[in-house]
């Protein structure tokens, strides 16, 4: 297989991540709001984490690095609250990681063009 | 080489493929949970207990997926007489030294964090490819030791001395498997780490003189009880060779008690072993640590541990030939720790 249509593929793979990360985007913004409402939702925060853990496999390596730095800061500072590690994560610290996660969600998707900042 | 890639993220899995295809491994088969992995491996292989090689070469497994996790399914892999020695790579998001520790316990040979770097998967798989054939070699000189038993006295010397893996003895991994882990840990995770090294007091004597077999399983043996004593920890324990034990201690989990022979004693006492019942005299080296100041040195934490048993091991040598310390069958119960 050529370099071309190796990078063909790969691109495929960002399109797909994109339009994928349209409604995760969606679920993402309702869980949060779920979860800003009623503190000890945590399924919602499970949900939200489950999603961020997947974006922050795949973002960096479909050209969004930004965004997966940003999913995996939500995913571990959610997965450190959600074990009871309030010493090392507090409750601000989970709303801020999530807040910076969704605008870099947004980021991507109101970019024609699909490139972050990183 | 025929690759099963299971992760329950379909594009994951689709990238991967596509960048292994790219690096020559064009034999991969995606799957999405770890029981759809286990259906397939049933239905290409069966469950045939005596079948030594599976259709699979390596897996890479994600750990965190809806359902039976990579973790569980790793060891349910590795647990497959025709899977014992293949390469199983996990491919994971979390990188935390629970996950790391718990992955390499259950029987992973390597540990790459996502997002991965495609040539460095390459590289990894390679590598662990290499240390597998590296594994079974040095089984195969062992069974041949075993079973010609006319080895020359270079090649005795040399499984005595070799890393022989001690298998079925949980948390036992290879040397190189202990290597592989402790690359993965961040800086402030190895700075709090510390090895301890276990030397079987008699193991030179008793390779000379018991049959190959017997050895072993008296490394086994030592294996369990160290196992058994630091049950309450998180650690790896490797055989270096020559007798010689290193467990690697994560120390910022429960403490570590500070009379290790104590501990070892006790742990004696779990595995099993009745009092007055001979087995084998364990020497416990000092606990080292890699000091802040200086670089991250994995190795030299490991060879500091050797080195201090080892020191250990021959001043008490010397003592015990004054005194009588060891009893003339030279295998009675007895624990050697302390400065």
């Amino acid at each position: 297989m050529g370099v071309s249509e190796h990078n063909k593929v790969v691109s495929g793979i960002r399109e797909k991540f994109i339009a994928r990360l349209a409604g995760q985007h969606e679920r993402c913004q309702q869980l949060d709001r779920d979860w800003q409402s009623r503190a000890d939702n945590l399924e919602s925060l499970e949900e939200l984490c489950a999603i961020a853990h997947k974006i922050a496999g795949l973002a960096k390596s479909v050209g969004f690095p930004d965004l997966g730095a940003a999913a995996f800061q939500a995913d571990s500072n959610i997965r450190k609250w959600l074990k009871d590690d309030h010493t090392m994560t507090s409750e601000e610290d989970v709303a801020t990681a999530i807040k910076g996660f969704l605008e870099h969600c947004n980021l991507v998707l109101s970019d024609d063009s699909g490139n972050d900042q990183g | 080489m025929k690759i099963l890639s299971v992760d329950d993220d379909d594009l994951i899995l689709e990238l991967l493929a596509e960048n292994l295809t790219k690096l020559g491994f064009e034999d991969v088969v995606p799957v999405q949970s770890a029981q759809s992995a286990l259906d397939l491996i049933y239905a290409l292989d069966g469950d045939s207990e005596d079948l030594e090689v599976g259709t699979f070469d390596c897996f890479l497994l994600d750990i965190q997926m809806p359902g039976m996790d990579g973790i569980e399914l790793c060891q349910r892999i590795r647990a497959m007489p025709a899977y014992k020695y293949t390469p199983i790579l996990m491919v994971t998001t979390l990188s935390d030294r629970q996950h790391i520790e718990k992955a390499f316990a259950a029987g992973a040979t390597d540990y790459i964090t996502k997002p991965f770097d495609e040539i460095e998967v390459g590289a990894r798989i390679r590598l662990a490819k290499l240390l597998v054939n590296e594994q079974r070699r040095g089984l195969q000189a062992y069974f041949l030791a075993s079973v010609v038993n006319s080895s020359s006295g270079d090649d005795k010397t040399a499984l005595f001395q070799s890393p022989v893996v001690v298998e079925g003895v949980e948390k036992v991994v290879d040397v190189l498997v202990l290597e592989n882990f402790l690359l993965q840990l961040s800086r402030k995770e190895l700075h709090q780490s510390a090895a301890i090294a276990f030397k079987y007091f008699a193991a030179q004597d008793a390779f000379d003189t018991l049959p190959e077999e017997e050895y072993f399983e008296r490394l086994e043996m030592v294996a369990r009880v160290i196992t058994q004593s630091f049950k309450e920890s998180k650690f790896l324990l490797t055989h270096f060779g020559c007798g010689i034990f290193v467990a690697v201690i994560d120390r910022s989990g429960p403490p570590v008690q500070k009379n290790i022979g104590q501990l070892i004693s006790k742990g004696a006492a779990k595995a099993g072993i009745e009092s007055g019942e001979a087995w084998p005299a364990i020497v416990v080296g000092d606990m080292v640590e890699i000091p802040i100041s200086q670089r991250d040195d994995f190795r030299s934490l490991l060879l500091d541990a050797t080195a201090s048993v080892a020191k250990k091991s021959t001043h008490l040598g010397e003592k015990a030939e004054k005194s009588a310390l060891i009893s003339p069958k030279g295998l009675k119960y007895k624990i050697f720790s302390g400065s």
